[in-house]
This record gives structure tokens, sequence and C-alpha cells, in this order.
């Protein structure tokens, strides 16, 4: 609840704190003598406030509410101008001190990448002693940096190392962590370094809020699980948006895992998981059962229907064509331009005549559509019959 | 009695103002450390290779650009997408822009079908390149009907589902449209309709094939001033109202669209100098209206570098347009003005767009009269004025301090102390002498809109040097 109203619970805090503090100023200026007395800044700081308060006070014609407002808002120019100097020193502090930080860190990181490479092509124990040494955080960072751009036996040395260095207990120790970002990125290093011993700890995220924190932890569990990979499918009940599923399928092409039978999720209540089952049918090229496919075509939603006309299209299921060709008219536009996609399995001819008798009935951008995605062949022969029919059109 | 009134009155407004900047502020800096944080590892480059990534269409309308149009282009080429088409509207440009892009890019006129979804002046021609490797770029060449238009023909002609508008001018980072895709893709309860980035100033940085490799801040003080206000309503406003879903506007040099609902609507209105403010509004209260969930996002990288009017003129038409489209888009669309049928757009952006965009220079102008009424009556109680005063000009400074701050956190783009030098000073300069001023031109501005003008006032643009300022 905090989280998620936390800039109002910063703002309210703000103001609170700042009346608070105005209420203790106001009563520093509605003293004579005082603690800090003999300071130069403050006292003058004090004698313009009570300047200005008796100015506001005696001056008939001034309003009640500046009065009022007068310590809240002398109190927050006092806060603007301490806010305005700890900022400039606060930005050149930073970048004086992130020139040398950054300047340590790439040292640190140079050291780190030359004992990795040591180890990889070198004298293998003195450089896992040497990175014993060093900080776990960066070593985790580097080699899964280097993991993410490699292939082939390397990995498999990598991976040695990691497990030697230990960093295994310490990334299943870090994905415990309360923030959501520590979590993400030590889910990332498990998944790269396949650490088998965090899979229960991550496997609850597979359904979490969080999208970041969901989309890792499926992407995880996917590399993780050696029998049930795709088991979250069944229960998932959150969206699976595209860019998720633009993950998962390259985290499978890249570590090459065995596919599930993808059509076992045809039949789920999520959309979204049916269109990922359907993309990931299309693009391994998964044989099963043509009925379900073409059962989709029909399907209630039209993102699920674009997408099975392009398994329809992509895997050549001719026997859908008959349902295409029944739904055609009544479709909403993008979903007829993937059945003109799809009905290019069809024998020109018969395209040709199916086009033709529902022409008159097609609306302009349609009949656009139609002529920009059919082949040049068709094209032409369409043309010339929207000539003919012109031409007809004119004698009569 | 009355001058009591006023008093109070503006004394509340302008609490009020700052109470509200200051909570814009706190919403922005938690939007932008969830966004670092989100998107610290995204592996945004795995649009690059899937075959899941869908197609964009970048169009980029052109008017009289021939001086600049090949180096434009070709800077478009940098680019990097998966699935993408640029194309080019020259708008009846009266120079020879058409025929340089011809001659560079072996460019044929070419049969093509395209259904008009969106209604535009006469397209002329459309050309395709016989060289291969430019096959993704489409020219179209049409008569001049202004940006709008231009906009729209490209709409017409384009295949995919998503399109990018551009200032042809602008330097599009080459992973722009792999962020601002994302947005599309993530969404889950809340349908995606369009993205805009975060547009910064390129006057005095280095550019070098099309990219900018030195970053520099502006020579010229009112390119420099426009440096801080930029930052300011980038990261500190837009990004604020995008975590708010209340967001108005997708700056017209860079933002992504989703062409179904674009098309849905009409696209882009010729009739007004503010089709990119409109244009959103507008998408945004037909979903309303269709009970479309829906949200448009900003996102804080810098995805664009722009060149901003660097003399006081061409700043002066730039900000009477942008206050006359502002104007133009609040009258059409004002059924939304507190109405609930249009959740946050009609609670929160509009009314919060009419009166601080809009009426807050008016107001302003208006305690300037006031205290000059004083000032004359000798009503003026000096050492109360002279306080509030100064509490209101230490507010802005700090207001600009925390923008630097952001960028210095976030994306920390000029990082050079002689950078930061001159940005310092610039906030304490621009409450005295650029803030006066912008007020004046939208007053101006009102004033124009009453009168009619619905001009459009090209911005003259000095071009990109390749030797950077040091």
């Amino acid at each position: 609840m905090l989280r998620r109203y936390k800039a109002i619970a910063v703002f309210t805090t703000a103001m609170i704190l700042l009346i608070a503090f105005s209420s203790i100023v106001k009563s520093w200026l509605m003293q004579k003598n005082w603690v800090l007395e003999g300071n130069n800044i403050f006292d003058w700081l004090h004698d313009l406030g009570r300047y200005l308060m008796a100015t506001i006070e005696a001056n008939q014609k001034q309003s009640t509410l500046l009065l009022w407002l007068f310590p809240v808002l002398f109190t927050a120019l006092l806060l603007t101008v301490v806010n305005i100097v700890t900022i400039a020193l606060f930005i050149l502090l930073r970048r004086w001190g992130s020139i040398r930080f950054l300047h340590r860190k790439n040292e640190m990181r140079k050291k780190v990448q030359a004992s990795i490479i040591e180890y990889l092509y070198g004298d293998s124990e003195s450089a896992l002693e040497q990175m014993k040494q060093l900080k776990k955080q960066m070593l985790i960072e580097e080699i899964i940096s280097l993991r993410k751009q490699i292939t082939g036996s390397q990995t498999e040395n990598l991976q040695q190392l990691f497990y030697q260095l230990g960093l295994d207990t310490f990334v299943v120790q870090k994905i415990k962590s309360a923030r959501w970002f520590n979590k993400v990125l030590y889910i990332d290093a498990a998944q790269w370094m396949q650490v088998y011993a965090s899979f229960e700890l991550i496997q609850p995220y597979q359904y979490a809020g969080n999208p970041h924190l969901r989309n890792v932890a499926q992407m995880a569990c996917v590399n993780l699980d050696t029998g049930q990979a795709f088991a979250f499918l069944n229960i998932l009940d959150q969206s699976l948006p595209i860019w998720h599923q633009i993950l998962l399928h390259k985290t499978m092409v890249r570590s090459s895992l065995p596919l599930p039978d993808f059509y076992s999720f045809l039949q789920s209540e999520n959309a979204s998981v049916i269109v990922f089952a359907l993309n990931m049918i299309r693009l391994f090229s998964q044989k099963g059962s043509k009925d379900e496919i073409i059962r989709l075509v029909t399907h209630h939603d039209p993102v699920v229907r674009r997408n099975a006309l392009r398994v329809v299209r992509d895997l050549n299921i001719y026997e859908a064509i008959p349902v295409v060709k029944q739904n055609f008219l009544g479709e909403t536009l993008r979903v007829q331009v993937g059945m003109i996609q799809a009905l290019s399995l069809d024998k020109p001819q018969e395209t040709f005549e199916f086009y033709r008798n529902i022409w008159l009935d097609t609306p302009r951008r349609l009949q656009a559509e139609i002529l920009k995605h059919v082949s040049p062949g068709l094209q032409a022969m369409l043309l010339k019959d929207m000539e003919r029919v012109q031409i007809e059109q004119k004698q009569n | 009695m009355a001058d009591i009134f006023l008093n109070n009155l503006f004394l509340i407004i302008a609490a009020l103002i700052m109470a509200i900047y200051l909570f814009l502020g706190i919403i922005s800096m938690f939007q932008l450390i969830d966004y670092k944080r989100a998107n610290r590892y995204t592996e945004f480059n795995a649009l690059l290779s899937s075959p899941l990534a869908p197609g964009v269409t970048v169009i980029a309308p052109a008017y009289n650009e021939s001086k600049t149009i090949v180096d434009n282009i070709k800077a478009l080429f940098t680019i990097q997408y998966n699935n993408y088409e640029i194309i080019l509207v020259n708008d009846g440009s009266t120079d020879d822009t058409l025929n340089r892009i011809i001659q560079e890019f072996d460019l044929v006129e070419t049969e093509y079908i395209a259904y008009a979804a969106l209604p535009t002046q006469p397209v002329k021609g459309i050309y395709k390149s016989r060289n291969q490797a430019y096959s993704f770029l489409t020219v179209v060449d049409k008569q001049n009907g202004g940006k709008a238009d231009a906009l729209n023909a490209g709409i017409n002609v384009s295949h995919f589902p998503y399109f990018v508008a551009i200032d042809v001018d602008s330097i599009v980072i080459p992973d722009a449209l792999q962020k601002l895709v994302k947005p599309f893709l993530s969404h889950t309860d809340n349908k995606t309709i369009a993205t805009g980035g975060v547009i910064r100033i390129a006057n005095s940085c280095k550019i070098e094939n099309g990219q900018v490799v030195q970053v520099n801040v502006p020579d010229e003080y009112i390119a420099r001033f426009q440096v801080v206000e930029y930052l300011r309503a980038f990261l500190m406003g837009r990004m604020a109202w995008s975590k708010l879903n209340g967001l108005l506007i997708i700056s017209g040099a860079l933002g992504m669209f989703d062409k179904d609902i674009v098309v849905q609507c009409g696209g882009y209105n010729s009739n007004t100098v503010g089709e990119d403010m409109e244009l959103v509004v507008r998408m945004r209260r037909y979903l309303y209206e269709q009970g479309v969930k829906h949200k448009v996002e900003y996102i804080p990288d810098p995805l664009c570098w722009t060149e901003v009017p660097a003399t006081h003129d061409a700043l002066q038409r730039q900000r009477n347009r942008w206050t006359r489209g502002n104007m133009d888009t609040l009258k059409m669309h004002r059924k939304l003005f507190f109405n609930p049928k249009y959740g946050r757009l009609g609670m929160l952006g509009y009314p919060f767009w009419l009166f601080f965009e809009w009426l807050a220079p008016l107001v302003e102008a208006g305690g300037y009269v006031f205290m000059l009424f004083l000032l004359m009556t000798s009503m003026i109680n000096w050492p109360v004025f002279l306080f509030l005063l100064l509490f209101v000009y230490l507010f802005s400074v700090s207001f600009s301090f925390y923008a630097v701050l952001f960028d210095e956190f976030t994306f920390h783009r000029y990082h050079r102390f002689a950078h930061l030098r001159k940005l310092f000073i610039i906030p304490f300069i621009e409450p005295i002498v650029y803030h006066p001023l912008n007020v004046y031109w939208a007053i101006r501005g009102n004033i124009s809109f009453l009168k009619g003008n619905r001009k459009w006032d090209k911005l003259e643009r000095q071009g990109f040097s390749n030797t950077a300022s040091e």
C-alpha cells in the first residue's frame, strides 16, 4: 500500500515536517533571547524574521492569511536556500566522487577480467586464489557479462569458476533480498549459471505482481526446471506480454531447451498463454492437432485469431481455409489481413473466385489490403477484373 | 478590501502551484528510480533478433530541407531495429529537396497500393530505391498541406502496426525504437497507445555521421536556458504525468503511436498548429468513450537530440505557436474539463494543463499588473513584497537545481565540470530574464490565437556543425 502511494506519503510527510518545523521557527522568532544568540548569521536571520513579522502585524491592510502563513514561508525559504546549496554541493561531490569511484571500479573490473581470462586460458589455480580476494558482486557481474557473450566449451569452465568461488551460495542468499531489483539481478545470475539450488526459491516469483521479477523468474524456471519447464503457463492468471514472450523465446533458443508440447496450452483460459503457445508452435514449426488450430481461428479474442491465422499460413494448414472464407466478412480489419495472408495457401484461381464474389461487399480499405497482400499474379487478375467491372458499370 | 482579497488570491495560487510542482517532482523522482532499476539489465537488443518483434514505420515529414535532407536521411539509417521502414514525406517542398533525395538514393517512381484511410492533400508520387540497400526507404511526394497532413500521408502508406513520428532534422539515437516499442509490448492491463522519449538539446554538440558524439552545453544563452527548461519539463513534469496516466502530449520531435487507434481517431488534425498534443488528447478521449483502459508512457531515456531556437525571434515564434496549439486543443476538447467520464484525463490532466500551462502565464501577468497598481498607489509593503519575491525566486531556482540533479542521477549527459558550471548559473538567471519573456510570449500567443492566427511558422534551424564548441 505504502509502496503504491509512496509519492503521496513522501509529500505528506514533507508538508507535516514543514509545518512542524515552521512552528519551531515561529516560536524561535517570538523569543527575544535564544540559545544560539551571538552567531552572526543566526542573529541576522532572527532579526530579519522578527522584523518581517512585526511589519506584517503592524500593517493593518495586510491579510491575516499572510500573517498565518509567514512562519511556513519563512521556514520554506530557509529550507530552499539549504536545498540549493546542498544539491549543488552534492552534484559536485558526486561528480568528483564518481570520477574516482568509476576509475577505481574500472581498475577493479580490469583486474577481475584479467583474472577470469587467466583462469580460462592460463594458470587457473593462482587466478582462482586471486579472485577469492575480490568482491563477489563484481565477480558475478563480470562472469555473467562474459557468459552472455560467449558460447562453446568455455561456458562450462566459466560455470565451474562460478561454483569454485562459492558464488552459487552467495546468489541463493541474495535472492532472498527484500528488494525486488536485487532479486532480479541474482535470479538472472542463477539462470545463467544453472544454480539449481535456487529453483525452489525462485518458483513462487513466477506469479509475482512485479512484472520484471515475474519475467526473470519465469525465464529462470524454464532454464532450471528439468521436468515441467513451462508448467507455470497452466496456472498463470496474469497476462503474458509479448515482451516476456520474446525473452522466453530467446531463452529457449539460446539454451537449446527441449520443447514442451505447446499444443497442450491451447486450451488455456488465459488468452496471452494461447498466443504464446501459437507463436511457439509457429516459430518451432511444431506439429500437432490441426483441429485445435482451426478452432482458434474462431476464438473470441481477435489477438488469438490473428495468431492462429499465422500458424495456419506458416504450417500450411489447408484444412482451415473453408473456416477462414466463411468468417472473412464479419472480421475486424487486422484479422482480415491475417486471413488474406492465410488464404495465400489456397489455389490462386479459387482465391480469385472468392475475392471476386465478395468484392462488392468489401469496404475500400479492405480491398486495398487484399490487393496489397496477395501475390503479384493474383493482384493483376483482381485489378483486371476491377477494370472490367468499372467498364460494365459505366456502360450500364 | 479588494487589495486584501487580491493579495490572498495571489498568495493562495502561488502556494498551490508550488505545492503541486513539489508533488510532481516527488512522483518523477520515484518514477525515474523505478525506471532505472527496472531497465538496468533489460535486454533491449532481444528485439533485434526476435521474430516476434513488431514492425515499426518511421515517418519523417520534410519541407524545403534541401540543404540537409540527405544527411538527415542517412542519420535515420543508424536506427537499430529488426523490422522497420522509413517513410519520408516531401510536403510539397518548393526547393530541390525531392531531386536531391532521388539522386542520392537512386529512387524511381513506383506503383503503390495504399488506401487513404486518412484524408490528405493529393499524393503526386511514391518513390522506392533501385538499390536494395535502401529497400526500407519510401519517399512520398505530395502537395503541401502542413506537418499534420504529411504525417497522415505517411500513415496511409505505412505497413506496420506502430509508427514513429519524427522531425526529419532531429537526431534519433540508434536504439530509440527498441526503447519506444517496449512499453507497447510490456503492457498487461492498460493498452499502451503512445510513447515518447526525452528530447535533448543538440545546439553546440558535436555531431558525426548523424550521431551526437560529444555533448556540450549550448554556447548561446537562449539555448542554454532551454536546456534547463527541457530537463524540468521532461524529467520532472512529463515523467510524473506518465506515472499518473494523465499525459496530454507526446513531443512532435519523437513519438511512437499505435497506428490502428490513430486511424480510428481520424489521424493528425491539419487545422491546428498543436497537432502533436491534439492527437494524443483525441486518442485518449476516443478510448475513454470506447471504455478501453489505456496509457500514454514517457521514457526518461534521452532518445532524440534536436536543435532549439537560438535567437530571440525564432524562440518567440515557437512559443507563440505552442501557446496557440495549446489553446486550440484545450478549446476543441473542452468537454473533458472536470468530466469524470474521462477519468484522470478529465479530472487531472486537462485541468492541470488549463490552469498551469494556459492560465498560469495570464495569472502571472495579472500579478505583475497588480504589483504595478500597488506601486503606483504606494500601497506596497516593501519588506513583505521583497520577502515574497525572494521566496518565489529561490523556489524556482531550487526546482531547476532538482532537474539538474535528476539528470545527474539518471542519464548524466553533461559530464564535464565546465558543463556543470554553465548549468549552475542558468537557474539563477532564468527566473529574471527568460521566464518573464516566456510569459510575454504566451500572452502574445493568446492574442494571436484570438486574432485567428493559425500559421505554423516553420522554425529556421542553423543546422548542426561537425565541430563542437569547447
